[in-house]
């Protein structure tokens, strides 16, 4: 426990918001609350056992996808892995297709086949698509990347989202350092939740600094507080600009997931280092309140602004949750 | 069209440029820059097409991988595996990647909407080439849906091989590194029979005849090079092209014959030859009493290094052992 504790507590945890500008700071926290909200729902949904197949929220990890979605473009392809909601939403924004494919209706984004864990974004959309094999979707992101090298005056990116879990799977390695080889335009976005499936990562690692690994891949490399906003979109404007420049780049994002590895439970009982008192703690660290009271703070909204705002956002998401419900019944 | 009297070598060479060509596309893998490392298959494709060569570095997984990133850019690919244990590295991308892609994501138009993705592996067996090297996977490929598995043994079926579309989103091929240098000409025994418009079968026909030999892969090889001629040219004959096309398709044109050898360069425990044994007992089973059918495969052990052994391994000696018998 120790060293996760030090870990976890070093100064990448350090609440600091930089200083955004109204707009961002509103629209980002609208846009990370409508996928919280999304999550409650598919949590609610599989605890109710409408939707059949598992499902790996991403409640708690929210910014990071809002945060990808300002920086790119269209053009980029986002590859995602099991845990990819969030991902899908913020870069599609397209939830009617998200819950009728997590109903497994025909018209969702995967046609019904894929569930929670086979998402699919339309051909212009910059999601590509997810898949649950742990870092099996690296090399597709490179490839992506790698056809797209050689236009140096529109360099799309090829961008691959993993968990912590995914530096523990030889291909990761292996397209590290194919990206530096060949200079591709890849993003390497690692979710370090300090969790890979129940397992936390000093159980799993002789070093959890992931990071150093790509740096010996000679990869760029930012580590960055994944629940401050102000950071995280700093930090990953600044990556996607080097990315762009032909550096592939590696973007460890530390962050937790509010809900254990699969489906609506907690994991307090089955997690290694996960118990309620590191969970409550994690709990006092959720982005969206940290944003929220930030907003609050520094006068960009009143409460009661805020609050509308809230109650809006859970009114659309909930009201498209609600027409796809009756589409399955 | 490849040229009439190209080898297998050549015919594989001219189709890649075409392709990378057409679709602005990529070839990798190990050995695709180099004039000898992968048989001379790529001689052309070198002075055409530099700039979308990457000679990889041996990272059969993730190089495997990139080639579903560089289809969805719409963009050709093909990647080269040389030697096909290797392969077994990069399983991950051509199962849980490629081969699930439609069952994922729902069979929408994905080939027509994506770059082709062509995988070549070859099986480079012979002269000591050990456990490793001399393993051939094709039963392995041909039991994992959601891939097209060819094994075109003529330079004209390879040619075709590449040009057309097939049924799911990557496609292996087969190449069978012994044949490399034969042309179309060594193959004047055989007429090639469609299937769909793509690849299928290498048929000979002799309704006089009520002997069949079916296989796949280099059979075909050893069938043209049996001394006895005259023989070979009276039996009936059908190569395999195509390991995922159900022999129903094929199997009426040969309703004449009762004698029937089944002919595979893999192992037989629950390998492919199994699966054709099955097909045709079914497809012939209204005269299952009149029916012989004999399986010649490989034993089912890996193979050492040892030259002596290599020679008593493969099947050639067993199938010319049948041949002399009839």
């Amino acid at each position: 426990m120790s060293v996760l504790k030090s870990y976890i507590t070093s100064s990448m945890y350090q609440e600091i918001f930089l200083e955004l500008i109204d707009q961002d700071a509103i629209s980002i926290y609208e846009s990370s609350l409508k996928i919280r909200i999304a999550e409650e729902v598919v949590a609610k949904w599989k605890e109710c056992g409408h939707i059949i197949g598992p499902v790996h929220l991403s409640a708690g990890q929210e910014l990071i996808a809002v945060a990808l979605s300002l920086a790119l473009r269209g053009g980029d392809k986002v590859f995602g892995g099991h845990r990819s909601h969030h991902l899908y939403l913020a870069l599609t924004n397209d939830y009617l297709g998200f819950f009728r494919e997590l109903l497994n209706l025909s018209s969702g984004c995967s046609q019904g086949f894929g569930g929670s864990m086979h998402l699919y974004g339309s051909k212009d959309s910059i999601f590509a698509f997810s898949n649950p094999i742990i870092a099996n979707t690296v090399s597709p992101a490179l490839g992506y990347a790698y056809a797209n090298r050689v236009d140096k005056s529109n360099m799309r990116i090829g961008c691959c989202v993993v968990g912590d879990g995914a530096f523990e799977e030889g291909v990761l390695h292996e397209a590290m350092n194919l990206a530096v080889i060949t200079k591709s335009p890849f993003l390497l976005v690692c979710e370090n939740n300090l969790m890979a499936s129940h397992l936390a990562i000093e159980a799993r690692r002789f070093n959890p600094s992931i990071s150093k690994i790509a740096v010996a891949a000679g990869m760029n490399v930012f580590r960055v507080n994944g629940n401050d906003a102000g950071m995280l979109n700093i930090q990953i404007a600044e990556a996607v600009e080097q990315v762009r420049k032909g550096h592939p780049t590696l973007v460890e994002l530390f962050t937790y997931r509010h809900y254990g590895h699969v489906d609506y439970r907690k994991d307090l009982d089955v997690g290694v280092h996960r118990n309620q008192d590191d969970y409550e703690s994690w709990l006092s660290k959720d982005p969206l309140e940290l944003l929220y009271n930030f907003i609050l703070s520094s006068g960009k909204m009143k409460r009661e602004e805020i609050n509308l705002l809230k109650i809006n956002a859970k009114k659309t998401v909930i009201d498209i949750s609600e027409i796809v419900m009756r589409e399955l019944l | 069209m490849t040229k009439k009297d190209a080898t297998i070598a050549q015919a594989i060479d001219e189709s890649q440029c075409r392709l990378i060509k057409d679709g602005a596309g990529f070839l990798l893998g190990q050995g695709v820059t180099s004039p000898w490392y992968i048989g001379g298959s790529t001689k052309e494709v070198q002075k055409l097409c530099s700039a979308e060569l990457f000679d990889t570095p041996i990272s059969e997984s993730a190089v495997t991988g990139m080639a579903l990133g560089i289809a969805v850019r719409g963009k050709n690919v093909i990647i080269a595996h040389p030697r096909m244990d290797f392969m077994w590295y990069a399983m991950d991308s051509i199962v849980n990647g490629l081969s699930t892609f439609r069952s994922n994501y729902g069979p929408k138009d994905l080939i027509e909407k994506y770059g082709k993705i062509i995988i070549r592996a070859m099986i480079n067996r012979g002269s000591g080439q050990g456990a490793q090297h001399s393993q051939a996977l094709n039963t392995v490929f041909a039991h994992i849906p959601g891939l097209d598995v060819l094994f075109p043994v003529t330079p004209a079926s390879m040619a075709l091989a590449y040009r057309v579309n097939g049924d799911e989103v990557a496609k292996i091929i087969i190449e069978e590194r012994n044949i490399y240098e034969c042309r179309n000409n060594d193959f004047h025994l055989v007429e090639p029979l469609l299937y769909k418009d793509g690849v299928g079968f290498q048929i000979r026909r002799n309704l006089e005849s009520p002997i069949l030999i079916v296989g796949s892969g280099q059979l075909l090889l050893n069938l043209v090079n049996y001394p006895n001629k005259n023989l070979i040219s009276n039996l009936n004959i059908i190569i395999i092209e195509n390991l995922k096309v159900s022999l129903d398709y094929v199997l009426p044109y040969f309703s004449h014959c009762n004698k029937i050898f089944i002919v595979d360069d893999t192992w037989g425990g629950f390998g492919i030859i199994k699966e054709w044994y099955y097909q045709i007992s079914c497809n012939l089973a209204y005269k299952k009493s009149q029916l012989d059918i004999n399986l010649i495969s490989l034993p089912d052990k890996h193979l050492t290094s040892n030259f002596k052994e290599e020679e008593d391994f493969f099947t050639k000696k067993n199938l010319y052992r049948i041949l002399g018998e009839l």
